[in-house]
């Protein structure tokens, strides 16, 4: 199952030159990315339930061996993690 | 009939076994619980061997059973365990009739006997025991045969009948194994009749005559005659009968009156096959034509007048007449099943204790018939969300389940919206 | 021997001379001659490894009426383990589980896609995490429940740690009295050793490798470790594998 959350649980990334993450800090610990799997961007109207989101999401894998969803908010170009798979 | 196989599992004096584990210092001393109409709902075998029977009012336990102690029934899970027991038995067959509190008949036809029946009612009583009841299990041809086999059996065991030799086994079993109510019995102790084998005997003329119908069935039990099909809750049949006002009613006690004799039409019959209902419901036409249900449902199945017309007093509270007289009321018995097997008991059937007036307990109780997702666990819910808050106890649905955002897929709400 | 065992015997005795040495059988019930009941867990060889003890052509998995916990650290699949042994609870006819998420990050639609029957799934997520023992405590005793999850109750180390062993050890004692398989989920760092004590079954879940498909993450494999067994053997280690696109698959399904 993944875990979620809902508002997203933030977390401060580093990023390369490309913008690709590079590491982030989650819960006081650094997470080095192996690799990055997927990356889409989401973006729902204010008319949406739930309001509007403009987001980018990043499915990656780290070094320590977790899998997870991160997603940056364009609008303010914070990081979160939205979902942990387990 | 000859192949036909059914099995009767029973945990002796349930309710009171239920009530000692949750332990609340009851102590040694004879134990009597009480529904919420002050009649006795269950018995443990002191009481029993001291001659206190389900259906006893307060003053008739009292009285044959003074030591004992008397506790409202509703103090102590027996709902429940009720489930928990059901529980067990659905995993093993998809046919399965109730019978009472931890009662139960089962369908083994498919099963075969030799090893494999064996293995599976051993099994079965097996899952029972680990709830930490100690169970008996009885399979012949009918249900009456099993039912007389699991009470001879005792706790622990399970005895396995070929249904050819039924008729040889229950001859020499009390005629007290009968549902006949107190006066039959009465009767046939006068007449000397002491065994099956004695009232199988009888001329059936004489039977129908003194005992009606109801005896008549009885003794085709007795001889090993008995063809009920095991017949699971969803299934279980209703009766229904129309009332039509040619001047619509406002008097509250003439209604009652009229559904009364209705009611009494519809159960006759029920009666006199040992039959029962779970559940009443009332459509009520009203005179301006607007349509208004309303039901209630026993605790347990009867198909005695009286707990009948309180179970109607109690439907008719419920109807929303808003100043409007009834033109029309269809009566609906639901739940039709048998009534429930009653444990043997000592009582001397020459002092019977009046007129049963059986349980009629708070309609949210009901058993796992067709419980609708997390309903089943509606009691205990309540009781937590009063005490952890009811936002504690959720349910998700997938209201969006295409939403881009993860998180918006899903809606929330409590258990109890 | 007691008069009604006699008068049993006699019945028995009667009854066999007159129609046969098979007209009446009779058996004794207890609980050892039954096989411990138990839930799928959808990895057929992780079920076949908890199978053999019962040696008696039982399909295994989680047993129910017993207390299970599977260690493991994020992204393991020990969450997926237990959403796959509520899949099988919900194969019963008018099942229901629960599942007490009090970091409030169970999410629903993974649960979906794993093939959880949402509508008959209570989600407890209590105020104060400490409660959350005695509300399972509560749930169980309600005899209910088939399966019931806790997902990280450990977590934050809350409540004193004799209140703790007291819970736990009352808990034990009430499921064995249930038929409701329940599950505890931990993480590496937040085991409590009265928990390791009174569960039947520990399970060790860590993934070894990915599964690739088209550069993105479609699933990964690994194995599960039978750390106890109460009811058969300890020590196997099996390979499992979850796939995941837009259903979750465990092998074996």
């Amino acid at each position: 199952m993944t875990r979620l959350w809902p508002a997203g649980d933030p977390i401060q990334v580093e990023t390369g030159a490309d913008g690709q993450p590079q590491s982030f800090l989650w819960r006081g610990v650094w997470h080095p990315v192996e690799r990055v799997a997927a990356r889409w961007r989401v973006r729902t109207g204010w008319w949406a339930a739930g309001g509007e989101a403009w987001r980018e999401y990043v499915r990656l894998t780290t070094v320590d061996g977790l899998l997870c969803a991160l997603y940056r908010d364009l609008h303010t170009g914070a990081w979160f993690c939205a979902r942990l798979y387990d | 009939m000859a192949n036909h196989q059914v099995a009767y599992l029973w945990v002796p004096h349930f309710g009171a076994v239920v009530a000692r584990q949750a332990g609340h210092g009851l102590g040694r001393r004879p134990l009597v619980l009480f529904d919420e109409q002050g009649r006795v709902l269950a018995v443990d075998p002191e009481a029993l061997r001291a001659g206190v029977a389900e259906g006893m009012t307060e003053h008739q336990a009292t009285a044959r059973c003074p030591q004992a102690v008397f506790q409202a029934a509703s103090r102590y899970p027996i709902w429940e365990a009720q489930t928990a027991f059901l529980g067990q038995v659905r995993r093993f067959t998809d046919r399965w009739q109730p019978a009472g509190l931890g009662n139960a008949y089962l369908d083994m036809d498919g099963t075969g006997m030799g090893n494999g029946l064996l293995s599976w009612c051993q099994s079965l009583a097996g899952e029972v025991r680990r709830l930490g009841w100690e169970p008996a299990l009885g399979a012949t041809g009918s249900k009456f045969g099993a039912s007389v086999i699991g009470q001879v059996a005792g706790e622990n065991t399970a005895l396995l009948l070929v249904p050819q030799a039924q008729r040889s086994f229950l001859a020499t079993q009390p005629v007290t194994f009968l549902p006949l109510d107190p006066d039959a019995l009465t009767q046939l102790r006068y007449l000397g009749i002491r065994t099956l084998g004695q009232f199988a005997r009888l001329p059936a003329a004489g039977v129908l005559t003194r005992f009606g119908t109801a005896g008549r069935t009885a003794q085709h039990w007795a001889q090993g005659l008995d063809d009920r099909p095991v017949v699971p809750p969803w299934e279980a049949l209703e009766v229904s009968a129309q009332v039509e006002f040619e001047t619509p009613l406002t008097d509250r006690e003439r209604l009652l009156a009229a559904l009364m004799r209705s009611a009494e039409r519809l159960l006759t019959p029920l009666s006199e096959r040992f039959q029962a209902v779970g559940r009443i419901t009332l459509t009520v036409t009203r005179a301006d034509r607007r349509i208004i249900p309303a039901g209630y449902t026993f605790s347990q199945p009867t198909a005695a007048l009286g707990p009948v017309r309180l179970g109607l007093e109690a439907a008719l509270a419920r109807v929303a007449w808003e100043g409007q007289p009834a033109a029309s009321v269809t009566l609906t018995f639901g739940g039709i099943s048998d009534a429930p097997v009653r444990q043997l008991t000592l009582l001397d059937p020459a002092a019977p204790f009046g007129e049963e007036t059986d349980v009629i307990a708070d309609s949210r109780l009901q058993l796992p018939s067709s419980p609708s997702g997390v309903q089943g666990l509606k009691a205990t819910l309540d009781r937590l969300a009063a005490r952890f808050g009811s936002e504690t106890f959720r349910i998700a649905s997938l209201t969006d389940p295409d939403n881009l955002l993860p998180e918006r897929r899903a809606s929330w709400r409590s258990f109890d919206g | 021997m007691s008069s009604r065992y006699r008068k049993l015997e006699a019945v028995v005795n009667r009854l066999q001379l007159q129609h046969g040495v098979h007209a009446i059988r009779r058996a004794s019930i207890s609980e050892a001659e039954a096989p411990t009941p138990c839930l799928s867990t959808a990895f057929s060889a992780l079920d076949a490894a908890l199978a053999d003890a019962h040696g008696k052509g039982e399909k295994g998995g989680v047993p129910r009426g017993r207390i299970t916990e599977i260690v493991g650290p994020a992204t393991s699949g020990k969450v997926t383990l237990a959403a796959k042994v509520l899949v099988a609870a919900h194969r019963e006819r008018n099942a229901l589980a629960a599942w007490l998420d009090p970091s409030r990050t169970c999410d629903p639609d993974y649960l979906h896609r794993c093939g959880v029957d949402l509508d008959r799934l209570l989600i407890v997520r209590p105020e104060e995490r400490s409660d959350a023992l005695l509300i399972a405590l509560h749930l169980i005793e309600s005899h209910t429940l088939s399966a019931l999850v806790f997902d990280g109750c450990f977590d934050t180390g809350e409540g004193s740690a004799g209140e703790t062993t007291g819970a736990l050890e009352r808990l034990a004692t009430v499921v064995a009295r249930t038929m409701t398989a329940v599950l505890f989920l931990n993480e590496p760092t937040t085991q409590h050793q009265t928990l390791a004590h009174v569960a039947t079954l520990r399970l060790a879940i860590s993934r070894e490798r990915w599964l690739i498909q088209q550069e993105d993450v479609r699933g990964y494999e690994g194995h599960v470790t039978v750390l106890k067994n109460k009811l058969g053997r300890a020590g196997v280690v099996v390979p499992i594998r979850i796939t995941f696109n837009g259903t979750v698959r465990a092998d074996g399904l």
